[in-house]
């Protein structure tokens, strides 16, 4: 069974995007609502994919990025990012990060976990 | 009648979801018609106030759609650009602010 850590400071993002892999696609969920508890979280579960928030307080997306990237435990796990931020000047320096894709916010809770698995390469 | 499909008990659990999250959509509004309230009263914005409404725009913008409201999401998304701004608002942009938040509302209603 996949398992995927979500990292975003809102709780209705986390409830909604686990309740939606969780219950559409059966993969097993942890989440964290901190960049810093998202990388000892990454490091600890060793998920096979994190959806992580762009904006977040204390340590952003991007920064939390670079510290998954950093760390030789947690740099070879695919990491979305997921933003509501929509202008293509956002969108092209998410995706120069070196993330695996950038997916946007509001999702569909019925079809996130398919964009997911589409971009993951995800077959089965 | 039982749920069946996960598409169904995901839409249920949703709407389970969207009146726990109620309250904080409601705390988010709020803000958003204080800020709105005294831009149209007095015409200038303290941009702490606007930074706060650019940020529940934002978070706004990202949720209702989720929740079946892309009506919504889009109105806010609307509020998120004017607020994020660098020039002072003008009393156009005031009033679309106005406007948009009224029709949110509406939206948000139904």
């Amino acid at each position: 069974m996949r398992k995927i850590l979500i990292i975003d400071d809102e709780d209705d993002i986390r409830e909604v995007a686990a309740l939606s892999l969780e219950a559409v696609a059966g993969w097993k969920v942890v989440t964290a609502n901190c960049g810093p508890e998202g990388i000892r979280m990454a490091a600890a579960e060793k998920p096979d994919a994190i959806l992580l928030d762009v904006m977040m307080p204390e340590m952003d997306g991007p920064t939390t990025f670079k510290n998954l990237e950093a760390n030789p435990a947690t740099k070879d796990i695919p990491v979305l990012l997921l933003t509501a931020k929509v202008q293509g000047v956002d969108q092209r320096r998410f995706a120069s990060l070196g993330v695996k894709a950038v997916l946007f916010k509001p999702f569909d809770p019925l079809t996130l976990s398919t964009e997911m698995a589409a971009v993951l390469g995800w077959t089965e | 009648m039982s749920i069946t499909t996960p598409a169904a008990k995901t839409a249920q659990l949703l709407a389970v979801l969207w009146e726990r999250n109620r309250p904080v959509v409601e705390e988010r509004m709020a803000i958003l018609e204080s800020a709105i309230h005294a831009l149209v009263a007095t015409e200038v914005l303290a941009p702490e106030i606007q930074v706060d409404a650019a940020n529940v725009a934002h978070k706004l913008a990202g949720t209702l759609g989720m929740f079946g409201y892309p009506r919504g999401t889009e109105l806010a998304r609307m509020m998120e650009e004017v607020l994020e701004l660098q020039d002072p608002l003008t009393p156009v942009e005031a009033r679309l602010l106005q406007e948009w938040f009224t029709e949110l509302r509406t939206v948000l209603a139904k």
